[in-house]
């Protein structure tokens, strides 16, 4: 299955990342490449059931016991922000 | 026994020198830093290093009640991908390249608390993805070995900072063969414990259902006494296993000479893991081996995993998808790299793309691109519900197949260490040499690789044990007794 530029520019948009038009070709190369391999997987069955899913039947996750712990400080995770105000992240305007 | 000053020293050896003789300490830390200094640079191995925390760490140790602390004064190097308070942990990741974590994982507290002294963060393909250490931002790692060869990947820092003797033990992480690949490229032992054993806490996530962090040492001993600091149950992992810590180091050094061997054992040789695409070499090396085994004691018998030809495509559509799931979290708003100042014409939708197409290498788009696709309407269906239950078909191959073996045998890599720059062109090929080590993950298994030959080329070989879920000690055990009887390890260090 071949895969269209297109579908690369609309794959890399929901990543949010930005490809060129040689990234673009070279993506959409080495894509098809890696889903002609995967392809292989369509054409092997099972014999679980078909309404099997690995959450529901797997292990259930342990609870932890409802302890309340200091959280990390406000100020020390304000901190690492590349952009900040105060006690806020601040970020590109949202709204015009 | 009185060991002097040597890059072969144990970390069991290290810390009782220490403790029984406190003029010891600053020498052997001494030993260790200059060793650093030489070697970290020609060989590209660390990301952080800073000789005043080193001996800050060591003054504060030396303040406390040392005496029963099984890694005191032990020289520790951490691969960049678990976090360490205040430190930088960068994931060998441009995204990352300022960060300084507001805590530390907890396997970095539990050393901490063994007595150990963080050397370092090592270099590592970035966020962990890759089987070279060609994917890091900061420039490939060199094998001890030879140069022109890579580490291997993704842990090839803490593999090549062990070979060449920079520290007696290091942390890995393994989510598709990343300590246990560079492990046998590198000529070191390399542990992946079973899923749970080790708190993920900390591990800045790839894939979390199958990253696991773990022992990167010289022997069995050492991986054992590690695995005794860094395990347990963890609340603040909800997939940490309601375990104890283990005291695997007194075990085997209780065991008495008539018990070490493998006599009452079977091990299982898996057919596929010799099928095509092994190396010639690599493989009489593992039947030359298997040989050896026998003669120890071990019953040997032959397995097959029917599945196990599907583990790569399994591994990569499963492993791509939650990585393109975990790295969302990079945004450039919260903490690492951003692009645009909130000053600037750009809107947030865009701020976020510039931030993680000028942040993340090629590698790490390319997983994150594949597993979005994987994940997107109208393929989600076709791959990736397919690959998760191809995963249960595989954990269930070796179930069955571990009702008549109590651990399997076989190759680490298809081959020795590649050239640099052999392989990073194409991913599929890349994505192969994986072939031996990925089901394991995909299983939940524990499994180790342990050095065992030597090739043409003067590159070294390694043999993998595969254990029962939750059964590591059988392994470990595997690989001391080996060790006890063939010397192999000992014998067999790079020439720097």
């Amino acid at each position: 299955m071949a895969i269209e530029v297109e579908e690369v520019k609309r794959i890399a948009k929901l990543a949010h990342i930005k490809l060129n038009e040689d990234e673009i070709t070279k993506f959409a190369k080495q894509t098809q490449q890696i889903l002609e391999f995967f392809d292989e997987l369509k054409t092997q069955s099972d014999s679980l059931d078909k309404n099997w899913r690995p959450d529901i039947l797997g292990k259930s996750t342990l609870e932890r016991e409802d302890i309340v712990i200091p959280p990390t400080p406000v100020e020390k995770t304000i901190s690492l922000a590349p952009e900040k105000s105060g006690s806020a992240f601040q970020v590109p305007k949202i709204i015009e | 026994m009185e060991t002097s000053l040597s890059s072969s020293l144990k970390a069991w050896q290290i810390a009782e020198k220490c403790k029984r003789d406190h003029n010891q300490i600053d020498p052997m830390i001494n030993f260790f830093i200059d060793r650093n200094v030489r070697y970290k640079d020609v060989l590209n191995t660390h990301l952080y290093f800073d000789v005043q925390d080193i001996y800050q760490q060591v003054e504060k140790l030396k303040s406390q009640a040392y005496e029963h602390l099984p890694l005191a004064f032990v020289p520790v190097l951490i691969k960049d991908n678990i976090c360490t308070e205040n430190i930088p942990t960068t994931c060998a990741s441009k995204i990352l390249e300022d960060y300084r974590p507001p805590y530390s994982a907890t396997v970095i507290e539990r050393l901490k608390q063994a007595g150990a002294i963080i050397f370092g963060k090592l270099n590592c393909d970035e966020f962990a993805m890759g089987s070279s250490n060609e994917n890091s931002a900061y420039g490939p790692v060199l094998n001890p070995w030879d140069k022109e060869y890579v580490p291997g990947g993704s842990s090839g820092g803490s593999a090549a900072a062990v070979s060449a003797g920079l520290c007696p033990i290091a942390l890995g992480s393994d989510t598709g063969g990343s300590i246990r690949q560079p492990a046998s490229y590198c000529g070191i032992l390399g542990y992946k414990p079973s899923y749970g054993l080790v708190s993920r806490f900390g591990l800045i996530a790839f894939a979390s259902s199958l990253d696991q962090i773990g022992p990167m040492t010289t022997d069995a001993l050492d991986a054992a006494l590690l695995s005794d600091v860094i395990m347990g149950h963890d609340p603040k992992d909800s997939t940490s296993l309601k375990s104890g810590s283990p005291s695997w180091f007194q075990t085997l050094k209780e065991l008495k000479e008539s018990e070490i061997n493998l006599k009452g054992t079977t091990i299982g040789v898996v057919s596929e893991f010799f099928a095509a695409g092994i190396d010639s070499e690599v493989n009489a090396c593992l039947q030359e081996n298997i040989k050896k085994l026998s003669e120890l004691g071990a019953t040997i018998k032959n397995v097959s995993l029917k599945s196990l030809k599907n583990s790569i495509s399994t591994y990569y559509v499963i492993a791509t998808a939650e990585a393109s799931a975990n790295l969302a979290r990079y945004d450039g708003i919260r903490f690492g790299f951003r692009a645009d100042s909130h000053e600037g014409k750009k809107s947030l939708k865009e701020m976020y793309a510039n931030t993680r197409t000028q942040g993340f290498g090629d590698e790490v788009k390319r997983r994150i691109f594949l597993g979005t696709y994987v994940l997107s309407s109208g393929y989600k269906d076709a791959y990736y519900t397919k690959a998760t239950r191809m995963r249960q078909v595989i954990k269930d191959d070796f179930l069955a197949a571990f009702s008549a073996v109590d651990f399997l045998v076989g190759p680490t890599a298809p081959t020795t260490a590649f050239k640099l720059g052999e392989k990073n062109k194409d991913p599929v090929s890349m994505y192969l040499n994986d072939i031996y080590t990925i089901a394991v993950n995909l299983a939940g298994l524990p499994a180790l690789s342990l050095p065992c030959g030597i090739n043409s080329l003067g590159l070294p070989i390694g043999m993998q044990f595969i254990g029962k879920p939750g059964d590591d000690f059988q392994i470990l055990k595997g690989a001391y007794v080996y060790e006890q009887a063939t010397g192999w390890h000992e014998h067999h260090k790079p020439k720097l």
